[in-house]
């Protein structure tokens, strides 16, 4: 077994994996520091995240593929990650989250929507002032002062990443739409959202503990509805409307 | 009759929601008012329509003609999505 301790959201995780390809993978987020929690991959997590991939493909009409012991590794350690971490106020949500000029904004959709085709349309309208947290699942960090937006090497097919913690000033529900049109929601209407979009324990306390870092957000985040196309004009309309908000 | 698989109840934004833990019994979200999350919560422990019926009207000051409304109301939503085990 190999060892070792990566930080992810300010905190100090152990891991104990088999394949020095998951330390390999999580390279950039190494530490020296002392775990604030372990967690170690067993054969039965390997199977497990076996059956969910096709679980995953027999929901999307997709046949089956059998990937390696290396890879499902890699996902039960982010799950089991994700089962412990609102322990420490701290949910994984499913989401493309960029930083411009120290904010983050993460937009949110069905996998296949165009969430990172659109945080691209912002690379490519703002140019170095847009930093890609996260392509796919980042953690976000629940305090009572605001949410944070956090890097890790879990990171999408692009892997798009930086090892960093971003206030989030603004988290978007994406759909496709010929026109580009964005609105404010309030928190009550994209609520159902954002609990389809953040990964839920099966432990009744950190279920709780993630319904609780979720009401966290109702006071400092601003949320949109966007309905987009895939132009360089739907990242203005985003981007205006989303930056220029002051409430 | 009792709800099928363990489910928490949680309020947000002035509502509540239940949710099934495991995801297993049910998958979605649903909202519930002040009336329908109470139910629920005796639902959790197992009780027959005439007892929930009765344990709410010390709960609420309405007519049993109404609960029995509401609750025929909950009961045949919790059916519509098999979370409701009426042989327990």
């Amino acid at each position: 077994m190999i060892t070792f301790t990566i930080r992810l959201a300010d905190l100090n995780i152990g891991i104990e994996a088999r394949y020095d390809s998951t330390r390999r993978f999580t390279q950039a987020y190494m530490t020296d520091g002392c775990p604030d929690f372990c967690i170690s991959v067993s054969d039965s997590d390997l199977e497990s995240e076996r059956r969910h991939q096709n679980d995953q493909c027999r929901r999307c009409g997709e046949p089956s593929v059998r990937y390696s012991d290396e890879y499902y590794e890699i996902l039960a350690v982010y799950r089991h990650i994700a089962d412990r971490i609102p322990a420490y106020n701290t949910i994984l949500f499913h989401g493309s989250a960029v930083a411009v000029d120290g904010e983050a904004y993460l937009f949110t959709a069905s996998s296949g929507t165009g969430k990172s085709t659109h945080t691209r349309l912002w690379r490519e309208l703002l140019g170095d002032r847009a930093m890609m947290i996260n392509d796919d699942k980042p953690l976000l960090k629940c305090t009572e002062g605001g949410i944070f937006a956090c890097g890790t090497p879990w990171d999408g097919k692009h892997r798009l990443s930086t090892n960093m913690i971003v206030p989030v000033k603004a988290i978007c529900a994406l759909e496709r739409g010929r026109e580009n049109r964005i609105t404010r929601m309030p928190f009550a209407d994209i609520y159902p959202v954002l609990l389809r979009q953040t990964y839920r324990p099966t432990d009744r306390e950190m279920l709780f503990r993630t319904l609780s870092c979720l009401d966290r957000m109702k006071d400092t985040v601003a949320f949109w509805q966007l309905a987009c196309n895939m132009d360089a004009e739907a990242a203005r309309v985003s981007y205006t409307a989303m930056k220029e908000d002051q409430s | 009759m009792k709800l099928k698989g363990d489910f928490i109840l949680h309020e947000t934004d002035g509502k509540t929601i239940m949710l099934n833990v495991d995801g297993k019994a049910y998958n979605g979200l649903i909202q519930l008012n002040g009336t329908a999350a109470d139910m629920v919560r005796l639902l959790q422990k197992g009780t027959t329509k005439e007892d929930l019926i009765r344990d709410m009207l010390y709960l609420y000051d309405v007519s049993e003609e109404q609960l029995t409304i509401d609750a025929d109301k909950l009961l045949s939503a919790l059916k519509t999505i098999d979370v409701i085990d009426e042989d327990d």
